[in-house]
């Protein structure tokens, strides 16, 4: 035990490359995932065609995975649109993982160095901002979400151009999940619904982005000296499939 | 063998909790599988202990590398929880199932002990902590129920054929 004290005091290249190695061992197995869903339809069509008339099977499929193509395709060219009028570069990825622990908010995407991903990158999609990229392998990275109390985004409120600082809600069980706007002026007179967007400031996250609407507003209790505000992610975290990363300046 | 086999299924549980999405009905968090196998490899593999030792540690090196968590801490509190349940081996019988619902409980508490730890303690993630022993606790069963299904092979087959023969 005391060896693994040490070995965890090494630095961080030592467990870097350790971590590395096991996430080459992993994430083959969390990309099996990807091939259950096609074993299932094929079980699924197979037990079907004996039952049903095979003719009308296969075009109520074609119909599904149609369907499927074209909001795929509309969520990509709502992507194109927002990156392509930012003159952003970025690149396109899958979400493959997510978090294995409850006690961090992270995702795995399907990019990584070899793609141009870097470590603070941010990554969005066509709802508004996702987070930032934390770790990165040659073929995966890892993105922290907006969600994460270690997540901090220096943000302003679009209408009253009000700022403060956007983190990760804290709160253990909640269904939805909330961000929280501190450092707001305490006498800036805020409404529910208004928008809240990055500010630019801090150099990580361009100016502009959606990051959410607020919900709710009250002054610090501690304090006294600023607002806390309750903020809705625009982004949909429990249903995150593409994403785009920000590589830099087009 | 069935070492090999308990690994293998180990690291599918892991690729599987890192896939499986927040549960509204466990307050939002998600099904954590791991503390459950760490759990019975300890209490099937208590005749040889470095091999449990050495399952806890790899389930928690993978774990950290499909988390954010930092790396080697979760491995840490997979090994002493595991170290703990071998030591009290000699007096506990791995077959009874609240001996097995409480080392799935002691497993995940440690794990997520340790993420407090990192994280910060507050009310909240006292509750959370709670939770997940609890949910490990049921777990844990099942999983030695299915493990036990594995522990002969591939001897099994061998074994029936020759009762068949007396």
């Amino acid at each position: 035990m005391l060896g693994w004290i040490i070995f965890l005091g090494q630095p961080i290249t030592a467990s870097a490359k350790l971590r590395m190695v096991f996430v080459r061992v992993c994430t083959p197995f969390v990309r099996l995932g990807d091939f259950v869903p096609v074993i299932h339809s094929r079980r699924a069509l197979a037990q079907e065609n004996t039952r049903l008339q095979a003719e009308n099977d296969r075009l109520r499929q074609l119909e599904r995975a149609l369907t499927e193509t074209v909001a795929e395709n509309q969520r990509l060219q709502q992507l194109l649109h927002f990156t392509g009028r930012a003159s952003l570069r970025t690149v396109g990825a899958r979400v493959i993982g997510r978090d294995a622990s409850n006690w961090w908010k992270t995702v795995q995407l399907d990019r990584g160095s070899d793609d141009g991903v870097r470590t603070n990158c941010p990554v969005l999609n066509a709802d508004g901002l996702v987070g930032k990229v934390i770790a990165v392998n040659r073929g995966d990275s890892r993105v922290l979400l907006l969600l994460d109390p270690n997540c901090k985004i220096s943000a302003l409120l679009q209408k009253t151009r009000e700022t403060g600082v956007v983190v990760g809600s804290a709160v253990a069980f909640s269904r939805a999940p909330r961000c929280l706007m501190t450092f707001v002026d305490r006498n800036a007179k805020i409404a529910a619904g208004q928008a809240v967007i990055t500010s630019g400031l801090g150099s990580v996250f361009p100016k502009g982005i959606l990051v959410g609407t607020v919900t709710d507003a009250r002054l610090n209790k501690q304090t006294g000296m600023y607002q806390d505000v309750d903020v809705k992610p625009a982004v949909d975290f429990t249903r995150l499939e593409e994403v785009v990363v920000i590589l830099g300046q087009g | 063998m069935f070492f090999t086999v308990l690994m293998v299924m180990m690291l599918l549980a892991a690729a599987l909790q890192a896939a499986l999405p927040t549960a509204w009905w466990l307050g939002g968090l998600r099904l954590e599988l791991l503390p459950a196998f760490v759990a019975c490899g300890a209490l099937t593999l208590s005749r040889y202990p470095v091999s449990g030792l050495a399952l806890a540690v790899v389930a928690g090196l993978a774990h950290d590398a499909l988390s954010a968590a930092p790396f080697g801490l979760t491995a840490l509190a997979y090994g002493s929880a595991v170290v703990a349940i071998l030591l009290l081996d000699e007096i506990l019988d791995p077959e009874l199932p609240w001996v097995q619902m409480t080392a799935g409980a002691i497993v995940a508490a440690t794990g997520a002990s340790a993420a407090c730890a990192a994280v910060g303690f507050s009310a909240g993630a006292v509750g959370k902590l709670v939770v997940l022993a609890l949910i490990s606790a049921v777990l844990t069963p099942v999983v030695y129920l299915l493990l036990e299904l594995f522990r002969d092979w591939p001897r099994s087959d061998r074994g029936w054929e020759k009762s068949v023969d007396a």
